[in-house]
């Protein structure tokens, strides 16, 4: 039975702008180098204009430099993606299929998007986005703006948590235009355990 | 030429014909003496539920999570999401036919897509004739109950499942043939457990299989 949670606010606390934007920044690519491997749960929250509740869903992430990236659904339903270099696997309750990244303009989008987030490299494209850098006593916060219209009748606007301890996200909000938003927070984050190769190879 | 032109027609009188060898008796359904179809219909009433679905046009496939929501209005509006949350499209039906597109992912935002999706979610939501514009038949293979309907050029068969009396499928056939079928499995309440949506002559398949069916709704 899926869980419904209501009156969830898509932020928590209250944010300032940024004191020391270059710090973060400096931070974030520390990390970055840093960091190998993340492992980390799921909850997902889908908010939909026309349902009084939210549709909630759960599952597993992690993460392999360079480009291996796995996301496991488990609640309410099966659904696994597996990023690996140039290709996609998706396995559903239906089977499951590989894709080239390049042959699906929704793919490739989604791969660069989401790569972008874990890693922080979203910020550094300041020509595709307009960012605003804010922060509370225990997060970075940054909200960014698609400059390309197209672009922006899907995501109005996405705003990432990063936790200031370790740099790491704490959660992801994709919100679009309409009002209806995707919140998913990262749980339980642990970094450079050992994830073998094989966590990201297509069965 | 002239060839030509008569193996289309004969071609076409084949595809015709083929419409109609499955099925035996014609009659119209007040006279049939068959009663016993059960009295609620699929998606009918308040229902908000969501299903798993996955939509394979073409060489492309889309998955994620279809909410079908019926409106005060008696309207249903049908709304699917990636896993990832993002808003592949948004579409209301109208009691009587009459449709509204809310949204659509620009990926497939063409004309002939959406005319596709809308026509294939009008049939799971199509009300069964009335009695007096319905004719009676019996398939041929299995002896099973089916309900005809004509709407314009179209013909609509509903077939019923003898021991409970709901409709287990529907085909919507033109004058050249079956065009798309709709299977309907279940046996409680208003929704389906799951749907399945076939295509006779293009690759379109919709498979939906249910997740929750008592979300709450915004109205409430």
């Amino acid at each position: 039975m899926i869980m419904i949670f209501a009156g969830i606010r898509i932020q928590a606390q209250e944010y300032i702008k940024m004191a020391d934007i270059n710090d973060f920044m400096s931070r974030l690519e520390n990390m970055s180098a840093r960091v190998n491997t993340i492992e980390s749960n799921f909850v997902q929250e889908k908010n939909l204009s026309v349902l009084s509740s939210k549709i909630i869903s759960k599952g597993t992430f992690s993460f392999r430099k360079e480009n291996n990236i796995r996301w496991e659904y488990t609640e309410p339903y099966s659904y696994l993606i597996i990023l690996s270099g140039s290709r996609i696997f998706i396995e559903d309750k239906s089977g499951s299929k590989q894709y080239d990244v390049q042959s699906n303009r929704m793919f490739q989008e989604m791969n660069t998007f989401i790569k972008g987030c874990i890693q922080g490299d979203i910020l550094k494209n300041s020509a595709g986005y307009k960012i605003d850098y804010l922060e509370n006593s225990s997060e970075y916060f940054v909200k960014l703006v698609p400059n390309s219209q197209a672009l922006r009748d899907m995501l109005n606007e996405v705003q990432i948590a990063f936790e200031k301890k370790d740099l790491t996200v704490a959660r992801i909000v994709m919100v679009e235009s309409g009002g209806d938003y995707t919140k998913i927070e990262f749980i339980n984050k642990k970094l450079n355990v050992d994830i073998p190769l094989e966590t990201f190879s297509f069965k | 030429m002239k060839l030509s032109a008569l193996n289309s027609i004969c071609f076409l009188l084949l595809l015709s014909s083929c419409t109609y060898y499955a099925y035996k008796q014609d009659v119209p359904y007040a006279a049939s003496g068959f009663m016993d179809i059960h009295s609620q219909e699929w998606f009918e009433g308040s229902t908000n539920c969501l299903f798993n679905t996955s939509i394979e046009i073409f060489k492309n496939r889309y998955s994620g999570l279809l909410v079908i929501k019926n409106e005060i209005s008696g309207s249903n509006r049908v709304v699917l999401v990636t896993e990832f949350g993002l808003k592949i499209f948004d579409m209301e039906f109208f009691p009587g036919g009459d449709f509204r597109f809310h949204y659509c992912m620009d990926a497939i935002n063409k004309n002939y897509i959406i005319n596709m999706l809308r026509k294939d979610f009008a049939l799971i939501f199509k009300s069964r004739p009335s009695k007096g514009s319905s004719v009676m038949l019996e398939e041929r293979k299995t002896g099973g109950p089916v309900l005809k309907e004509k709407e314009n050029a179209m013909k609509y068969y509903f077939y019923i499942d003898a021991n409970t009396g709901r409709v287990n499928s529907i085909i919507k056939a033109s004058p050249l043939g079956k065009k798309t079928r709709a299977y309907f499995y279940g046996k409680e309440g208003n929704v389906p457990d799951s749907v399945r949506i076939e295509h006779y002559n293009i690759k379109l398949n919709i498979k939906l299989d249910l997740i929750d069916e008592n979300l709450p709704s915004a109205d409430a």
